[in-house]
């Protein structure tokens, strides 16, 4: 093996250390230890000190106020501390993480100055001024600058160095001994983890404009990194190992999550053997069905609209199964909306609906006028000698708009759409799903050709379990969040959607299922979708709970009574689902839908909403399962239907793709609570925002990766999320689950290294059984605890699964 | 009690106007009482003081809900504020002395709010270290003034210290340029200002709009003693100037939302102060007002740089057909401007450099413009001028109002003779415009490195690790 083979080899296993970090503008959740999965959890959160100080656990604050307001259950923690025989810690309480004060370290030069080009080269548009040269790669436009650095010490030597930042690499690393290398090179790269997570995703995206314009690889940061620690005479940093972990950190956490757990399989248990009893469906077609993401937030809402009228809700992960890059009427980018573990193989335009074509023309001439103005602003602002009449000229509305936007947010906010809809009216739009040409290639082509459309609406139909039995509604509910001036608005966007909003997707698979050929070829794979029934596309707007249907006249015209009485639905579950929610948002007093409007559209506001905060589960199966039950926002639900997979590749989708992603959310929303330094990207009020795709804290620092505290916290000591790993709960036979978990790695992986714990319904005992990490099943109750589930039930007959004091 | 605060700050706004109303009613030019001096620049600032602080106050309550110390935040920006409203008001030297040396405190300790952090810690021992420096270079040449004149009251002073000597007058005003320098963030002064975003946002916000304002402010309210001697004039002017091309050269390079704001707030203050220097004092006062609320805006707004912008190639070279429109058309635009905001022409007098500055930024509003591709030729042909036309206008009128509303002040308004460093400025601004314009730069990799290096923060408020923000 050549040095550069071993050295690129080297550089791969260290950076495995490390996760790739997404830009802002489409939030990707992502477990800031992805890298340590391989490990069992316990092991990895040590790594995960020792590599970036990291603290792992519930700290003792944390576990303390959960004790006190009963989240951790006094009888569960009994018999978990029996488990692990540590009964002194029932006297004892959590103790203090060792707090070994961290070495007083000199500010490092090294990392400052890094930041400072780091920031400058991979900026995406914010600067009026790119840095010179970088459309060479880093390595070499930094060794042309940098001899201009005066913050470096003996510059001159920078040019002595290789052109090439491989063969850079190697004169660094020629000193290091062979077997030191990957540590040295992790140690480097664990440094500053958010801007090195940030090249490694840029280095793997060779689609990203941004990355074209001036690319960067893993190479070229150490290359640079090394150079730097070699002017500046730094050593290879200190692997940080400073925050010790709490300790007995496991116990605490095991009784916290069994205190939600227990309860949990209790109440499925029950709603299961209900549901036994009373036997089948009545038979009764709903009048409306309706699909929404498996995100958290959608179950708040479908309880409330399924209390208000006959529907039938179904989960399904909210791409809808279509890998799509959608690309928005009027521009000229796609945006890939699906899970980021797929690459998009579709491009999706939308174009004028029939008719409205000279409507469009005159929102584009819109559009332009308001980009332009943009340009002309922002060029004003830019130039030398220009700024000062301006602000002096403009200074004025400026005022206005910023007494308007912090006084009357919502007034406001809806005079701007007014005034933008005046300008540039909204167009009536479709998705082009048929296949058409779209360049001179034979690859430029956009849309799915007739079997592909086929075969994903079979696809997505099987899956979710909906074959039969078709309401004459359907609607498709894409989700988003609505906020504004939030670094992390995608954060509340869809993740199913690769952090967009879901409504493309939705629009596209509701176009699929509604073209005729499409259900011609569903017929002839069993699949018979009666000619009365009307799919329809919506947005699920997850901070303002409204429901909008994106083409009214058609539901309207097709399905006029039932369309009706579904609108006048959805505004009354909107009040509920409100209502609801506002009980948990800190400061929502009043008319809830009239406080969670103002969050939507208010500036100032850190928590427009709460996100995924306090996701815990993820349920597979059919919607009897579940519908009695009370679930607080806090589990993910897939529709399932084990009868009609018997050879378990519906499952196995559901089990490899949607709870993966879950499993990164769940892990991002645990890791930035328990350490929201170094797992988190710390409060809101310092952020700065760093290349229009990144935070950085105060004047510099890290990419500060993962979730603001205000989306974990409801305030500075109080945390709302509750970190607890992901429990997946199956309603299949336990053979075939065994079975599919044999077949997946990912699976073994989380499921054997304890990242996420699972147990299943089997429809063929009735009971329920938990999964243990060495693949042994056992079932989930003794019948002591089964006789405590029964008594529980006879007194509240639709008990919340936990009850959870609302948050002041 | 936060909500109170904000309530009694809104209420300070309204006692503001009211005052204003009050003034411009009564036959008096100011309202005397004790130390205290209420003039037409008083109630102007109050006003847009307070209601930027209203506004802020506003957007906390929301913003910095849940924070641990958010009464301790919220007593010192009411604090501030009262601090800033003192010091407009005074007329007493001690009492204007004071209030400066308080709101440098205030504003140290804010910058410092997130106790802890040691780069925030760093940054409010930073700014403490400039103020404390600043204040003292007021001191000094407050005092110098006192001893000279016998008067501890500014108007008093005012009144006499343009016939006090040459050599005494300098001696006075050197330092209180400094302490101006320093509070507004001037270029070489800018560290402390580019290390301060370990400030909460809204404190940014009220820093870049009220302030960095107290450097002008000063200045201002010591015009009749600056405009007796005119090389301190000049060097008031080029202080300025230096400070606007190298504020508006830091800006190009920074890639971080909030520190890009404080650079262009170097440029703005830059200019503010060039206003000074060629006596049209009032003019500054429109100026830093107004950058105020444009600068407020884009610190609460600064969480939207979060956005999707598509690469573009920018080619070298002027777009001499869009010169062509666009300078004619901002020409008359700025002859407009002259016209309403009262600036000679001909004879021209210092007021000229700052039409040239309104015809710059014109030309470059239809050099925009006529880029507008969507839009067919003829009806740009017609709608640029248009534009700038009323663009001039507003800005025409918006000067002339405060230039009106304080033409009471004393030395407010005082056009100095056209000199040539006026001229030479006017002619480095105008070729930069041309040069930056015509993305000449662009490739000059000493210039780029060395702006970036310029706007660096001071090494210690940079958090070089992440686990040094342990809040």
């Amino acid at each position: 093996m050549s040095d550069q083979a071993r050295l690129s080899a080297q550089l791969e296993n260290a950076a495995a250390n490390i996760t790739p970090y997404w830009p802002l503008q489409s939030f990707i959740a992502a477990n800031p230890i992805q890298g340590l999965e391989r490990l069992a959890f316990e092991q990895a959160v040590e790594l995960g000190t020792d590599l970036f100080g990291g603290r792992g656990y519930p700290g003792a604050a944390a576990v303390r106020q959960a004790l006190a307001d009963g989240r951790i259950d006094r009888q569960v923690l009994r018999a978990v501390v029996e488990r692990h025989d540590r009964p002194d810690l029932l006297q004892d309480g959590p103790a203090e993480a060792l707090a070994t004060a961290p070495a007083e370290a000199a500010p490092g030069e090294v990392n400052r100055v890094l930041i400072k080009w780091l920031a400058a080269f991979l900026e995406e548009g914010q600067a009026g001024w790119p840095m010179p040269g970088r459309e060479q790669g880093f390595w070499r436009a930094w060794r042309t600058l940098a001899v201009h650095d005066r913050d470096l010490p003996k510059r001159t030597e920078i040019s002595a160095l290789p052109e090439d930042s491989l063969d850079a690499l190697a004169a660094l690393m020629a000193e290091v001994p062979q077997e030191e290398c990957e540590a040295v090179m992790t140690a480097h790269l664990v440094a500053l983890p958010g801007w090195s997570g940030y090249v490694k995703w840029r280095a793997g995206q060779q689609g990203h404009p941004w990355q074209q314009v001036a690319p960067i690889t893993l190479i070229d940061y150490l290359a640079v990194r090394l150079t730097l620690s070699r002017l500046f005479e730094e050593s290879a940093p200190a692997l940080v190992s400073d925050g010790t972990l709490a300790p007995d950190g496991a116990v605490w956490l095991e009784a916290w999550e069994e205190s939600y757990r227990e309860p949990l399989l209790q109440n499925l248990q029950r709603s299961a053997e209900s549901k036994e009893k009373s036997g089948a469906a009545s038979g009764e077609l709903p009048a409306a069905q309706l699909i929404f993401c498996i995100d958290v937030r959608s179950e708040v809402f479908r309880r409330h609209l399924e209390q208000v009228g006959p529907y039938d809700t179904l989960g399904f992960a909210g791409f809808f199964g279509i890998p799509i890059a959608h690309q928005a009427f009027g521009t000229k980018t796609t945006i890939a909306s699906c899970p980021v573990l797929l690459e998009p193989k579709h491009v999706i335009q939308d174009a004028p609906a029939c008719g409205h074509e000279e409507q469009a023309e005159r929102h584009l001439q819109g559009r332009a006028h308001l980009t332009g103005s943009k340009t002309l602003v922002a060029q004003l602002k830019e130039s030398v000698a220009t700024p000062f009449a301006f602000v002096e000229t403009a200074g004025g509305f400026f005022g206005l708009a910023m007494a308007g936007r912090t006084l009357l947010p919502r007034r406001f906010s809806e005079l701007l759409a007014r005034l933008r809809n005046r300008i540039s009216p909204a167009a009536k739009l479709a998705p082009q799903i048929a296949l058409s040409s779209c360049g001179p290639r034979d690859e430029d082509v956009t849309g799915f050709s007739d079997a592909e459309r086929i075969f994903y609406a079979e696809a997505s139909l099987s899956i979710m379990g909906l074959t039969r039995d078709f309401a004459p509604l359907v609607l498709l509910c894409g989700h988003g969040g609505e906020t504004v001036n939030n670094p992390f608005a995608a954060g509340l966007d869809c993740g199913a959607c690769g952090g967009n909003h879901g409504g493309p997707n939705a629009r596209v698979m509701a176009a699929i299922l509604n073209d005729p050929l499409v259900r011609s070829g569903l017929v002839e794979r069993g699949i018979e979708i009666p000619e009365t029934t009307l799919f329809l596309a919506a947005a699920h707007n997850t901070t303002t709970d409204a429901l909008t249907v994106f083409d009214p006249e058609t539901g309207q015209s097709r399905h006029p009574e039932a369309f009706a009485k579904l609108q006048y639905d959805l505004a009354r579950a909107r009040a509920a689902a409100s209502a609801e929610r506002c009980q948990r948002l800190p400061a929502a007093k009043g008319d809830s839908l009239a406080a969670v409007g103002a969050r939507a559209t208010d500036w100032a506001q850190v928590r427009p909403e709460w996100g995924l905060a306090r996701n815990a589960a993820f349920i597979v199966g059919h919607r009897d399962l579940t519908r009695s039950l009370d679930l607080e926002g806090r589990s993910f639900l897939h529709s399932y239907d084990w009868r009609a997979d018997a050879e378990g590749r519906a499952l196995e989708v559901i089990l490899t793709a949607p709870m993966v992603v879950a499993e990164w959310i769940n892990t991002q929303y645990y890791f930035s609570t328990v350490d929201n330094v170094a797992y988190g990207a710390g409060s809101k009020i310092t952020h700065n925002v760093v290349g229009t795709f990144g935070v950085m804290q105060g004047n510099a620092s890290d990419l500060m990766t993962g979730l603001p505290a205000q989306s974990v916290m409801s305030s500075d000591e109080r945390l709302y999320h509750e970190p607890l790993r992901l429990m997946t709960v199956v309603e299949a036979p336990v053979a075939r689950i065994e079975e599919i978990v044999r077949r997946n790695d990912i699976l073994q992986t989380l499921f054997g290294n304890g990242w996420v714990a699972l147990a299943a319904l089997d429809p063929e005992t009735g009971r329920l059984q938990r999964r243990g990490r060495n693949g042994t099943w056992q079932p989930a109750f003794s019948d002591a605890s089964e006789r405590t589930a029964a008594k529980q039930t006879s007194e509240t007959p639709c008990a919340p699964v936990a009850q959870i004091p609302e948050v002041a | 009690m936060i909500r109170s605060l904000t309530y009694f700050v809104w209420l300070l706004f309204a006692g503001s106007l009211l005052a204003g109303f009050g003034l411009w009613a009564s036959p008096a030019e100011a309202w005397t009482a004790g130390p205290l001096r209420i003039d037409a620049l008083t109630v102007l600032l109050a006003a847009a003081v307070t209601f930027v602080s209203g506004i802020v106050h506003a957007f906390s309550l929301r913003y910095m809900d849940g924070d641990g110390r958010i009464e301790a935040f919220f007593l010192r920006l009411t604090a501030l504020t009262l601090v800033v409203l003192l010091m407009i008001a005074a007329d007493h030297l001690l009492l204007f002395a004071l209030a400066w040396a308080a709101m440098g405190l205030l504003l140290a300790d804010v910058i410092g709010h997130v106790r802890a952090w040691p780069q925030a810690e760093a940054a409010a021992r930073l700014c403490r270290r400039w103020f404390a420096v600043g204040t003292l270079a007021l001191a000094t040449g407050l005092a110098v003034l006192a001893l000279a004149t016998g008067e501890t009251s500014i108007q008093a002073v005012i009144a006499v210290a343009p016939q006090l000597s040459g050599p005494v007058l300098t001696l006075a005003l050197l330092p209180l340029l400094v302490a101006a320098a320093i509070q507004s963030g001037l270029f070489p002064f800018h560290g402390w200002l580019m290390s301060s975003m370990t400030a909460p946002t809204p404190v940014s916000a009220f820093m870049h709009a009220g302030l960095v304002n107290a450097g002008g402010i000063l200045l201002a309210r010591f015009a009749p003693a600056f405009t007796a001697q005119v090389e301190i004039m000049t060097l008031v002017f080029l202080l300025g100037a230096v400070s606007a091309l190298a504020g508006s050269l830091l800006a190009l390079v920074q890639s971080d939302v909030k520190r890009g704001l404080a650079a262009s707030t170097v440029a703005q203050m830059g200019f503010m102060v060039m206003q000074c220097g060629l006596g049209f004092y009032a003019a500054a006062m429109a100026h830093l007002i107004l950058h105020g609320l444009f600068k407020a805006s884009l610190f609460l707004g600064a969480g939207s740089a979060v956005r999707r912008v598509a690469p573009e190639t920018r080619k070298s070279g002027l777009d001499l057909a869009g010169l062509a429109i666009a300078l004619p058309a901002a020409a008359v635009a700025g002859l407009l401007f002259a016209a309403v905001s009262g600036k000679a022409i001909w004879p021209a007098d210092s007021g000229l450099l700052l039409v040239v500055f309104a015809i710059l930024a014109a030309a470059q509003a239809g050099l925009s413009l006529k880029a507008w591709t969507h839009v067919s030729l003829e009806l740009r042909l017609i709608a640029i001028p248009l534009v700038l036309a009323v663009a001039a206008l507003i800005y025409g009128v918006a000067v002339a109002l405060v230039e009106a509303a304080l033409s009471g002040v004393p030395g407010s308004t005082a056009p100095q003779p056209l000199g040539l460093p006026e001229l030479a400025v006017a002619l480095i601004f105008a070729a930069g415009w041309l040069f930056f314009g015509a993305s000449l730069h662009r490739k000059n990799g000493w210039l780029y490195a060395r702006l970036l290096g310029a706007g660096q923060p001071l090494s210690r408020t940079v958090t070089d690790r992440r686990e040094a923000y342990r809040v």
